[in-house]
């Protein structure tokens, strides 16, 4: 008889089910979609390109309300708007720590602690003073204990950050109604060498939250971000929890994710441990290109879906200065590669560092949450081109950037206690931007009839794992359920339905396959550039019980599902077709719309949906 | 013989400082006005031409205005920042001022990085410092604004200003057999129909109403939901299909983006606009009132500061 021992999921469902709050609760859980990277005026690389949206404005824009955009007019209006079609459920404001002015107590003048001795001792000996204010908070309350609700940090804390509190606690839905959820978070904007990319968001669990965020000036590298984390937050502050998301691996050239730790340091199991509890996101989608895999030499020549909305660098450095530019490679350290790294690392050591989940985002710094449609992309308006440089006469922003992702989560309940449980039991996935369905599970044996079973959901979790989930002690192929809805309300139908596994053997061999489980890759649809016009059917739902034929016992594994929608007109084509653009007619070409003719650009789009993985690993007998 | 009192060393010491203070200080002096803030023909051009690159014309003589205006504002408040030294204090201008320095190769330690670019007057042509300084004295001037108690009229005022935002839309709970349009083509519609004569209310057993028509991956027992979410979920057509649905009744067909659908309304929560006093509302009230202070005293405190630099509002 096969056995697996399946935990967790049917304990988790079990668990949340004991307490409800919400209208819409459901045990099998609902799907939610959000942005955890947005960026307001309070990120100064936001403000300097004249964004005026503050946290409390980009949560009002995810709940449905329209956004002002730069430029402004002569009584401060903003002449150009932007408003979701469909509000998100969930979001976090993300702005940048290093410039929200972490010791703001003692800098505001008129503020209260301002002429304290402590302060003045600040700034005349700013260094005496850091280490003076660390002993003080590891030994006292003030510092220290926020209350379960974080209300006496509220009070102590000022200026910047104060501002995010607030506006994420108003725009947190607490009745019953529970249209709406936000996390206090920031951004950790870390970064090593020639502009090597280690940025983190760092998501709060609830309104317990360090006095003031943890910022790269302050930690110099990643794991000292989550020692202070640890320390500051779960180990002195009641209530407080948190959680970080790596963004933007595909400009890391290869940091972010190394087979050492971050200070070079080899890993041990609590090392690998720590990291895989601070970090259980990744996230593979965002304004500044995708982060899965890539077909170049000694990537995965075998996926031809790889090089989805790639950036043709692989560092910030890269992107600044062409001399630095280095395509990305098999060692950028994209998904992929990460989680085969992970594998090797768990045969070594008992533990997977890197057992991370999926989630999509948007890294706005216009405040535009979740404004992932490819018909009206703004720009970035951050690190990429200003936002308000010829914006109705080219593209709005560098051609190989583009309008971003979502993040997708599981829970049963849209409250943030609900949706953090989620993040941390890895159960969301990423799109490219359209509200795709998929669930994702994993089990000894699911009948071969489950996808026309009503119950799938339920049968799902009895039988198995939901996605980011893991099954230990295989002893015969497992088994996968996968099933997709294409979105509702716009976006093409559905492709394909694919299962991508990455392995090592028993002898610690690697290898990477992807399955077509449903669907048809050869459907023939298209899109005409021209016009925008899609060509050619697709699928409404598709859905597919699979077992691993590829399978041999003692293999490591991971397993995640990627459903493709059939080709439709990418941003950067529709400004070029609306603008008139004909590359046979060099007089067509404005100023501004150059790359649309260029030999880089893209103007397809096959916009995914992309789930965390379900994690196979060898029990503790393994070596 | 001076007295003995006036011979006392400590006296000497302090009456000379009064001396010195006297002549170097001269406290008698008014404190002299500020220079006034005015912008330049150069920085004038440089907001229209920005402005043009922005939005492709002109910026019309109100515009321009406005756009003079608020970096007058900017100006005003950099140079209250730099008047309470600021820009030697903030972690964040020192960094940028000595990354600054970094990248034209200077090696120094941060203090002396930060003092040199000051020197050169790296700060006022900065465009980051220069907005982090402004943005710094914006928190400052509207700092404390927010403590207090929230008083009832306050409270009643911004529950009347927000009261169209704070409504609650109505909210469905359905319970819903699906007929595919991709399954079963232009008869999904008939096929929901049709199954009306074996749907009954009330509903014995769900899964044998489910299993007369094909499973859904959105689920067949929906909670309670509002139209902005079914309409994410089904499309806009499921939505507006609805609408001609009676609750405790099965209807069908009701379309959607995927076919048709028979659907029983089992519960409908009517729209409603919540009490001033709902827990969740008024910490929503309370918040607004506290912001809409702060913005006062910051307009108020700005207003001074503008007279203060002969800056005409």
């Amino acid at each position: 008889m096969r056995r697996l021992l399946v935990c967790c999921a049917a304990l988790a469902v079990a668990e949340a089910a004991a307490m409800p709050r919400c209208a819409d609760f459901n045990p099998l859980r609902n799907v939610y979609a959000g942005d955890l990277h947005v960026h307001t005026a309070l990120s100064l690389d936001a403000a300097t390109q004249d964004t005026r949206a503050r946290p409390r404005d980009a949560y009002r824009f995810a709940r449905g309300e329209p956004l002002g955009i730069q430029p402004y007019d002569d009584t401060g209006r903003a002449l150009r708007t932007l408003q979701l079609e469909r509000p998100l459920d969930f979001v976090a404001v993300t702005d940048h720590a290093e410039l929200l002015g972490e010791v703001e107590l003692c800098q505001t003048p008129g503020s209260a602690g301002y002429e304290s001795w402590q302060c003045r001792v600040y700034r005349a000996w700013p260094r005496a003073a850091y280490y003076l204010f660390n002993y003080t908070a590891s030994n006292a309350e003030r510092l220290g204990n926020c209350g379960a609700d974080g209300g006496l940090c509220r009070e102590a804390a000022s200026g910047p950050w104060r501002e995010i509190q607030q506006a994420a606690a108003e725009a947190n839905e607490e009745s019953a109604a529970c249209r709406f959820s936000s996390f206090v978070a920031y951004e950790w904007t870390g970064a090593r060498g020639a502009g090597e990319n280690l940025h983190r968001n760092v998501i709060f669990g609830g309104a317990a939250v360090p006095r003031l965020p943890v910022s790269f000036v302050d930690t110099g590298n990643a794991e000292r971000l989550w020692a202070e984390l640890d320390r500051q937050c779960t180990a002195e502050l009641p209530g407080c929890e948190w959680l970080a998301i790596p963004h933007n691996a595909n400009l890391s050239a290869g940091r972010m994710f190394e087979s050492v730790q971050g200070d070079g340091r080899a890993y041990d199991a609590a090392a690998a441990a720590r990291r895989a509890r601070a970090e259980p996101l990744f996230e593979i989608m965002q304004h500044k290109g995708a982060s899965e895999c890539t077909t170049a030499p000694r990537g995965v020549p075998a996926d031809e879906y790889c090089d989805f909305e790639q950036l043709p660098y692989d560092s910030f450095a890269g992107q600044n200065f062409s001399w630095l530019r280095r395509a990305p490679s098999a060692d950028t350290g994209l998904l992929r590669d990460v989680l085969r790294t992970g594998l090797v690392l768990e045969r070594a050591l008992g533990v997977d560092p890197y057992r991370m989940g999926v989630i999509g985002g948007t890294d706005t710094h216009l405040g535009a949450a979740g404004a992932v449609s490819e018909e009206r992309f703004l720009g970035h308006g951050g690190a990429g081109e200003p936002a308000r440089d010829g914006v109705p006469r080219g593209l709005p922003d560098r051609p190989e950037f583009g309008p971003g992702g979502l993040a997708m989560v599981w829970a049963e309940e849209n409250s943030r206690e609900a949706l953090f449980a989620a993040l941390r039991r890895r159960e969301t996935y990423a799109t490219s931007g359209p509200r795709i369905q998929l669930r994702f599970f994993g089990g000894a044996a699911y009948p071969a009839t489950l996808c026309d079973d009503p119950e799938l959901p339920s049968k799902g979790y009895a039988g198995g794992v939901p996605m980011g989930g893991e099954l230990r002690g295989a002893s015969a192929a497992p088994v996968f359920v996968a099933a997709a809805l294409r979105d509702a309300v716009e976006g093409a139908p559905l492709q394909q339905l694919q299962i991508v596994k990455g392995w090592i053997d028993a002898d610690g061999r690697p290898g990477e396959r992807v399955f077509t489980v449903a669907g048809n890759p050869d459907n023939g649809a298209d899109v005409d550039p021209r016009s925008c016009e899609r060509q050619g059917n697709g699928a409404d739902a598709l859905c597919a019980v699979w077992s691993d034929p590829s399978w041999e016992p003692r293999q490591s594994a991971w397993y995640y599902a990627r459903v493709l929608e059939n080709p439709s007109c990418r941003w950067s084509a529709r400004v070029c077709a609306a603008s008139g653009v004909r590359c046979d007619d060099p007089a067509t070409i404005g100023k501004g719309l150059e790359a649309c003719c260029s030999a880089a650009h893209r103007p397809r789009i096959q916009e995914r949906a992309w789930s965390s993985p379900i994690w196979l690993a060898q029990g503790p007998d393994a070596p | 013989m001076l007295p003995r009192a006036l011979r006392y060393p400590p006296l000497h010491f302090v009456l000379g400082g009064l001396l010195l203070f006297v002549l170097l200080e001269r406290p008698w002096r008014a404190e002299p006005p500020p220079e006034p803030v005015a912008l330049t023909p150069a920085v004038r051009e440089q907001l229209r031409a920005s402005w043009a690159a922005a939005t492709g014309r002109a910026p019309s003589a109100g515009e321009l205005h406005a756009l003079e205006r608020r970096e007058l504002d900017d100006e005003v408040l950099f140079r209250e920042a730099l008047i309470h030294g600021l820009h030697r204090r903030d972690p964040v201008v020192r960094q940028r001022l000595a990354l600054n320095m970094s990248f034209l190769g200077e090696e120094l330690a941060e203090d002396e990085a930060v003092e040199r670019a000051l020197a050169m007057d790296m700060h006022r042509n900065d465009l980051v410092v220069r907005r982090r300084l402004v943005q710094l004295m914006e928190f400052a001037l509207a700092d404390g604004a927010d403590a207090g108690e929230v008083t009832r009229p306050e409270l009643e005022a911004m529950y009347a200003a927000r009261r169209e935002e704070l409504r609650e839309p109505a909210r469905w709970r359905l319970l819903q057999v699906y007929f595919s349009g991709e399954r079963r083509g232009a008869t999904a519609g008939d096929d929901a129909r049709a199954a009306l004569s074996r749907l009954a209310v009330p509903v014995a057993d769900p899964a044998v109403a489910i299993a007369l028509g094909d499973p859904f991956l959105g689920g067949h027992q929906l909670p309670l939901l509002s139209a902005t979410q079914l309409e994410a979920q089904f499309g806009p057509a499921f939505v507006s299909g609805l609408a001609a649905c009676a609750p405790g009744q099965w209807c069908a067909p009701v379309r959607s983006s995927f076919g048709a659908h028979a659907v029983l309304i089992e519960e409908l929560q009517p729209e409603r606009l919540p009490a001033i006093d709902e827990p969740d509302v008024r910490r929503r009230l309370e918040a607004d009132v506290r912001r809409q202070r702060g913005e006062r005293q910051l307009a108020e405190a700005l207003g001074r500061l503008r007279s203060k630099y002969g800056v005409n509002g």
